[in-house]
C-alpha cells in the first residue's frame, strides 16, 4: 500500500471545527494520505449545556485545519454549513465541487451530545435535534454528494456512528437511538449504491479523548450528582482492555485507511475502534 | 517509517503457501517485513522463495506442529511482531447428518484447534505491542446450509480472538479476526459453482481477490495505523451479508423496473 493511497482524491468532512475532535483529526489524516480536504462545520453558536458549547462556535478551527492541511502540502477548503439545513448542505457541496472538481470521500462526522439526558427529561426538541444532526445530516450530505460520486464512477462514504450505535448506556437515550439509526442507514446505502462502486461504512469509536466525549461524561456525572473528581468512574479506563482512552488521530487513521483502496471490499460494515471496550470484561 | 510501515516487522503466517496467506506474505515481504510461512506442502520452500519469505515446515493441525513452527520462527527471527493464523481447509459441502467423524475431526484440527494452539502458545513468542490476525469467514456470522462444521469452527475462532484480545491487552497485543466473503483463491477456483451464484448476491457485483481486496486489511491490522482496534471481527465481503442485493431480488423474480437504474440487468457495475 502506498504511503499516500489517497493521492488525487478529494475528501469532504463535516464537524471538523473543533481542535480536539475526530473531524479535525480525520481531515489531517486524510491529507497525510494524499487527499485534498474540504473541512466544514456549523461554526456558529449552538446549544450549550451547563454553559459549555456543544459545537465549534466560530470558524477559527476550520481555518486552523486548512492551514495544517496546507502545511502537509495538500489543499484545504473551509466551509461553514449546518448539516441539519438541506439548503446549506447543497450550497456547500456545490461550492466544494466548484472548488475541487469532485468529491471522492465523504466523512459524515458532525455529532451532538444533545440527547444525552435521562429519558424522562429529554424534550421533543432534544430528540429532533439529535435526529437532525446524526441522521438527517447524513441524509442531506448523501443526497447532495452521491450523484457526483455516481458520475465519477464511485466513492467512499464513512459515517461516524459510535459504540452507542451498537450498545446502550443509561441517560444516552436519543444519542443511542439516533446512532443506531445511522448504522441502519449505512447498510441500506451500501446495498443501494454498491452497483455504482460506492462503499458506505460506519465507524463506531469508543471512549475517544474529545471535547464531546468529555461533555457527555460530565453530563452523565451531573445527572448522577457525582463530584467532578469522581467523573472518571463513569468512563473507567479499567473497562477498556487497552487501558487507555483512544486518541482522535487513531480514529482519523482508520477513516483514512477505510477511504483507501486497501479497504476495497469492505462495505456496509460497522468498524469498531474502541480498544476492546465492548468485547467483554 | 512509512505510513503502513511493516519495515523490519517479523511476521509468521500459517497457511501462507496459497490463497490469501500467500498474497499477504508477498505484500508484507515487499513492504519490508521478514516473513515466515508455514505449511506441509512439498513446494512450500519454492513458494517462500517466490514471495520473498522463509518456509517453516510444520503441520499446523497438531500441537507439536505449532510448537515446532513457533520454535523455528523464534530461533530465526528472535521474536515475532505479527502472528497471522490463517491456515484453513474446506471440508466440503454436506448436511450435518452426512458429515462423518473423519471430516469433523479434520475440520476441528485445522480450522479450530490450530487457532487455539496459536493463540495459547503464540503469545510467549510475541513482543509486547504485537498484532495477531485470525482468518475467519463470513460463515461465522451468516449461515449457509451444508457448511455446519466449517461455519461453527469459523465462529468459534472469532470468540477465541476476542478472548485473546482481552487477555493480552495488558501487553498491548491486539487480536482481530478477518471475515472474508467468497474470495477467488485455490479454495474457490474460477470454475467453482459458487461463483456465479454468489455473484448475484454481491451488492458490489464482484468477488474479492486476495491481492486487490484483502491484503490491505491484513496490512492495516498488522500496522500501527490500527492501534486502537482490537477484539474485532472485520467483515470484508462486498456487502454480501447485509441483506438482499438487487441481484438477489432480480434472481428471485422481482421486476427490474423497481430496481435502481444502475442495478438493472445489462448495466455494468463499476470497479
Amino acid at each position: 500500500m502506498s504511503d499516500r493511497p489517497l493521492d488525487g482524491k478529494v475528501a469532504f468532512v463535516t464537524g471538523a471545527g473543533r481542535p480536539r475532535g475526530i473531524g479535525r483529526a480525520a481531515a489531517i489524516e486524510l491529507a497525510r494520505a494524499g487527499a485534498d480536504v474540504v473541512v466544514s462545520d456549523v461554526a456558529r453558536p449552538g446549544p450549550r449545556i451547563g454553559g459549555v458549547p456543544t459545537v465549534a462556535e466560530d470558524d477559527g478551527g476550520l481555518h486552523e485545519a486548512v492551514a495544517e492541511i496546507e502545511g502537509l502540502g495538500r489543499s484545504g477548503f473551509a466551509l461553514v454549513l449546518d448539516v441539519t439545513d438541506e439548503s446549506e448542505v447543497r450550497a456547500g457541496v456545490e461550492a466544494a465541487v466548484d472548488h475541487f472538481g469532485r468529491i471522492d470521500v465523504l466523512f459524515n462526522n458532525a455529532g451532538t451530545p444533545v440527547g444525552v439526558k435521562p429519558f424522562l427529561e429529554l424534550s421533543t426538541d432534544d430528540w429532533m435535534h439529535s435526529w437532525g444532526v446524526h441522521v438527517m445530516g447524513c441524509v442531506f450530505t448523501c443526497r447532495a454528494v452521491i450523484p457526483t460520486m455516481q458520475v465519477n464512477g464511485g466513492g467512499v462514504i464513512i459515517n461516524n456512528s459510535s459504540a452507542s450505535g451498537l450498545r446502550a448506556l443509561p441517560d444516552y437515550g436519543a444519542y443511542t437511538a439516533t446512532k443506531h439509526a445511522l448504522i441502519g442507514l449505512t447498510k441500506t446505502l451500501a446495498l443501494e449504491f454498491g452497483p455504482d462502486g460506492i462503499r458506505v461504512i460506519a465507524i463506531c469509536p469508543g471512549d475517544i479523548a474529545t471535547d464531546m466525549a468529555d461533555l457527555g461524561i460530565a453530563l452523565a456525572a451531573q445527572e448522577l450528582r457525582l463530584d467532578p473528581a469522581d467523573q472518571q468512574s463513569l468512563a473507567p479506563i479499567d473497562t477498556i482492555a487497552l487501558r487507555r482512552r483512544g486518541e482522535a488521530a487513531e480514529v482519523g487513521r482508520a477513516v483514512a485507511w477505510l477511504a483507501s483502496s486497501g479497504a476495497s471490499y469492505i462495505s456496509g460494515e460497522s468498524i469498531v475502534i474502541d480498544g476492546a471496550l465492548m468485547e467483554g470484561l | 517509517m512509512s505510513r503502513f510501515g511493516l519495515d523490519g516487522k517479523r511476521v509468521l503466517i500459517t497457511g501462507g503457501t496459497s490463497g490469501i496467506g500467500k498474497a499477504v506474505a508477498r505484500r508484507f515481504a515487499e513492504e519490508g517485513a521478514r516473513v515466515g510461512i508455514v505449511g506441509r506442502r512439498d513446494d512450500g520452500a519454492a513458494v517462500a522463495r517466490e514471495v520473498g519469505a522463509t518456509f517453516f515446515h510444520a503441520d499446523v493441525a497438531s500441537e507439536d506442529g505449532i510448537r515446532a513452527m513457533l520454535r523455528q520462527a523464534t530461533e530465526l527471527f528472535g521474536g515475532l511482531d505479527v502472528l497471522i493464523l490463517n491456515a484453513g481447509i474446506d471440508p466440503g459441502l454436506a448436511p450435518m447428518s452426512e458429515v462423518g467423524s473423519a471430516s469433523f475431526e479434520r475440520n476441528l484440527d485445522v480450522n479450530y484447534r490450530h487457532v487455539w494452539w496459536g493463540l495459547s502458545l503464540g503469545p510467549a513468542h510475541l513482543i509486547d505491542g504485537a498484532s495477531i490476525i485470525v482468518t475467519s469467514s463470513t460463515l461465522a456470522v451468516y449461515k449457509v446450509p451444508n457448511t455446519a462444521h466449517y461455519a461453527a469452527a469459523k465462529e468459534a475462532v472469532v470468540s477465541l480472538t476476542k478472548s485473546a484480545a482481552l487477555e493480552l491487552a495488558h501487553r498491548r497485543i491486539r487480536a482481530n479476526a478477518v471475515l472474508p466473503g467468497t474470495t477467488l483463491s485455490e479454495m474457490t477456483p474460477p470454475d467453482h459453482w459458487e461463483l456465479p451464484v454468489m455473484e448475484k448476491m454481491l451488492p458490489m457485483g464482484r468477488h474479492a481477490t486476495p491481492d486487490a481486496d484483502l491484503v490491505g486489511l491484513y496490512q492495516f491490522l498488522a500496522s500501527d495505523e490500527s492501534s486502537y482496534i482490537t477484539g474485532q471481527a472485520i467483515v470484508a465481503d462486498g456487502g454480501m451479508t447485509l441483506g438482499m442485493s438487487y441481484g438477489t431480488l432480480l434472481a428471485l423474480g422481482a421486476p427490474a423496473e423497481l430496481m435502481s437504474p444502475r442495478a438493472r440487468p445489462g448495466t455494468q457495475a463499476h470497479e
